[in-house]
C-alpha cells in the first residue's frame, strides 16, 4: 500500500475544472455522445464530466439498447465498456462498423482490461481508441476531444462532398439538372423500368431560333430566357417522379417514368403551350418563344427489353425533335425506338 | 490582467458535481456485495462443487468492481479489485491446466478476496460517515490489508 501523502491525488479536481473552463471557452462543436455501461453509477458519473465538457450525452445500459438509442437518433462518438452482459462492447463495435451509416461513428473503448492483446483485440474489432479505467478523466476528456475534431473534420468533408456532387450535377445557369446527371440516372430509370415492365418516356425540348433571339437580345436575355423556360417546364412536371436536364445550349430532356407514349404527349403539349403562352420577361424586354419537342416513350414489354442502353431512348427522341424542326417548330412529334421511324403530330 | 498584460484566468470554486453522492451510494451497495464475495470466497474453499462457475461469478463481480470505483476516482479500492480479478484469472487458468500450481494460485487469490473483504469491512464501522473515501477509511495503523 502507498503511504497516506501519495494516495488519490487531491489536485485532480481542480485540474479537471480547469480543463473543463478551457473546453468551454473554446467553444467546441456540438458532438453527440452516447456511453453504454452496465453500471449506473459509471453512466452517472461519465455523463457528469462529460456534459460539462459540452457533449450532448446519451446514455444507455446495454449493447442493445445502444444500438436502440443510435437506432433513433445517431451519434458521432460511442464511449462503451467491453465487458457487459448479454452483448460485450467489442460486438456493438462490429455491429456498428458493419451498419452502413451516413456518417462515421468514433468508438472509444473504456475498460479496465489493460493489456496488449486486450488493446489489438478492440482495435481489430474496429475501435478508434483505448482507454483504460483509472487513469486520470483528464486524458479520457482529452481523447475524446481528438474524437470531436476527428468527427467534426468527418462532418465537414462529408457536407462538402454532399455540395460537391450537387454541383456537379446542377447546371449553374438555370440550377436545373445537366448532362452528367441525366446520364447518371435516366440508366436507373431504364433499370427501373425493365425490372417492374413499367413504361417509361424521354422528351427532347430545344427552343425554336434561340442563336437569333440571343443575336437580337443578348447574352444575358438568352440566359434570362433559359432560366423562364427552365421554370415553365418544371412547372408542368410531376415534381416527385418527372425531372428536366439541360443537355447542351438550349437542349433538354425530359425524363417521365411511369408515363405511356399518350401521356407523354399529353405532357409535351402542355409545355408547347406553356412555351408559346406568354413572353419571358428579361432585362431587354419581353421575348417571345416557342420550342419543338419530340417524344418517346416504352410500354409495352417487348419494347422496354429492346431497350438495353439509353443512348437508344435519347436518339429516338431526338429523332422526334428533328422531324419538329423540320417541320418548322413549334410542335411535338414522336421517336419510334424500335423501327427508328417518326411519327409527326 | 496580470502583471505581462495577460488575461487572468480565475480558477473557478469546484462545482458539486454529484461524486460525493455517487460514492455513497456504492459504498452502501458494497454492504451486500460483500456478503456475496464472502458467499463465493466460501463456495470455493468447501472445494465441493464445479470451481469453474464460481470463478467466473467472482471475477465478474471484481470486474466490475473495478471498473466503478476506478469511475468513481476509489482508486485504491479499484486496484485491490483487480488484483483480485487477476488473481480469479490465475486460478481459472491453473484450474484448465490442472497445473501443480493450482493452490498456489488458490492462495493468492484468497488474500486478495480477504483483502477486499476487509477493507469493505473496515468501511462498515459504526464510526465511520458515509460517505466515506476508501484511502480515508483506515488509518495507516488500522490498517489490515496486506501490503501492495
Amino acid at each position: 500500500m502507498r503511504p497516506e501523502s501519495q494516495r488519490d491525488e487531491p489536485e485532480e479536481n481542480p485540474d479537471l475544472h480547469d480543463t473543463i473552463l478551457t473546453h468551454r471557452l473554446q467553444s467546441p462543436q456540438p458532438c453527440r455522445l452516447l456511453v453504454v455501461d452496465d453500471d449506473d453509477l459509471v453512466r452517472t458519473r461519465l455523463a457528469t464530466v462529460l456534459r460539462a465538457a459540452q457533449f450532448d450525452v446519451e446514455a444507455a445500459g446495454s449493447a442493445d439498447e445502444a444500438l436502440h438509442v443510435m437506432r433513433m437518433r445517431p451519434c458521432q462518438v460511442l464511449l462503451t465498456d467491453w465487458q457487459m452482459p448479454d452483448m460485450d462492447g467489442l460486438a456493438l463495435c462490429r455491429i456498428v462498423r458493419a451498419d452502413q451509416r451516413e456518417s462515421y461513428v468514433y468508438v472509444l473503448m473504456l475498460t479496465v482490461r489493460s493489456n496488449k492483446k486486450d488493446l489489438l483485440e478492440g482495435l481489430a474489432a474496429g475501435v478508434d481508441e483505448y482507454v483504460v479505467k483509472g487513469g486520470s478523466i483528464n486524458e479520457l476528456l482529452a481523447r475524446l476531444e481528438v474524437a470531436r475534431r476527428i468527427t467534426h473534420i468527418e462532418q465537414s468533408l462529408r457536407v462538402t462532398n454532399r455540395e460537391n456532387f450537387r454541383l456537379s450535377v446542377t447546371d449553374p445557369l438555370t440550377g436545373t439538372n445537366n448532362l452528367r446527371f441525366l446520364m447518371k440516372y435516366l440508366p436507373r430509370e431504364l433499370v427501373r423500368s425493365r425490372r417492374y415492365n413499367h413504361p417509361l418516356a424521354v422528351l427532347s425540348c430545344d427552343i425554336d431560333r434561340f442563336k437569333q433571339i440571343n443575336d437580337r437580345f443578348g447574352h444575358e436575355a438568352g440566359d434570362q430566357l433559359l432560366q423562364g423556360f427552365v421554370a415553365r417546364t418544371e412547372a408542368c412536371l410531376r415534381a416527385s417522379t418527372d425531372w428536366l436536364a439541360r443537355v447542351g445550349g438550349d437542349e433538354f430532356v425530359v425524363v417521365l417514368p411511369e408515363t405511356r407514349a399518350a401521356g407523354a404527349n399529353l405532357v409535351a403539349n402542355k409545355l408547347r403551350q406553356a412555351y408559346g403562352g406568354s413572353p419571358v420577361i428579361t432585362d431587354a424586354g419581353p421575348i417571345s418563344f416557342t420550342a419543338s419537342v419530340g417524344v418517346t416513350a416504352v410500354e409495352a414489354a417487348h419494347e422496354i427489353e429492346s431497350v438495353s442502353r439509353i443512348e437508344q431512348l435519347l436518339r429516338a427522341a431526338d429523332r422526334g425533335l428533328y422531324a419538329s424542326k423540320n417541320l418548322g417548330g413549334n410542335r411535338v412529334s414522336a421517336g419510334m425506338v424500335a423501327s427508328g421511324q417518326t411519327a409527326y403530330r | 490582467m496580470n502583471s505581462h498584460g495577460q488575461r487572468r484566468v480565475r480558477r473557478l470554486p469546484a462545482p458539486d458535481d454529484g461524486l460525493e453522492e455517487l460514492r455513497a451510494t456504492f459504498l452502501g451497495r458494497l454492504i451486500g456485495e460483500r456478503q456475496l464475495l464472502a458467499n463465493l470466497g466460501a463456495a470455493l474453499s468447501q472445494g465441493k462443487m464445479d470451481r469453474a462457475p464460481v470463478l467466473s461469478e467472482l471475477r465478474s463481480r471484481a470486474h466490475r468492481l473495478t471498473g466503478t470505483a476506478s469511475i468513481l476516482e476509489l482508486r485504491e479500492f479499484a486496484a485491490l479489485a483487480r488484483v483480485l480479478e487477476l488473481a480469479v484469472e490465475g486460478s481459472t487458468k491453473a484450474d484448465r491446466m490442472l497445473s501443480s500450481r493450482a493452490e498456489n494460485s488458490d492462495r493468492v487469490m484468497c488474500a486478495a478476496l480477504q483483502a477486499l473483504i476487509d477493507v469493505i469491512d473496515s468501511l462498515n464501522k459504526p464510526s465511520r460517515k458515509w460517505p466515506l473515501h476508501p484511502c480515508m477509511a483506515t488509518s495507516p495503523r488500522t490498517r489490515r490489508i496486506p501490503a501492495d
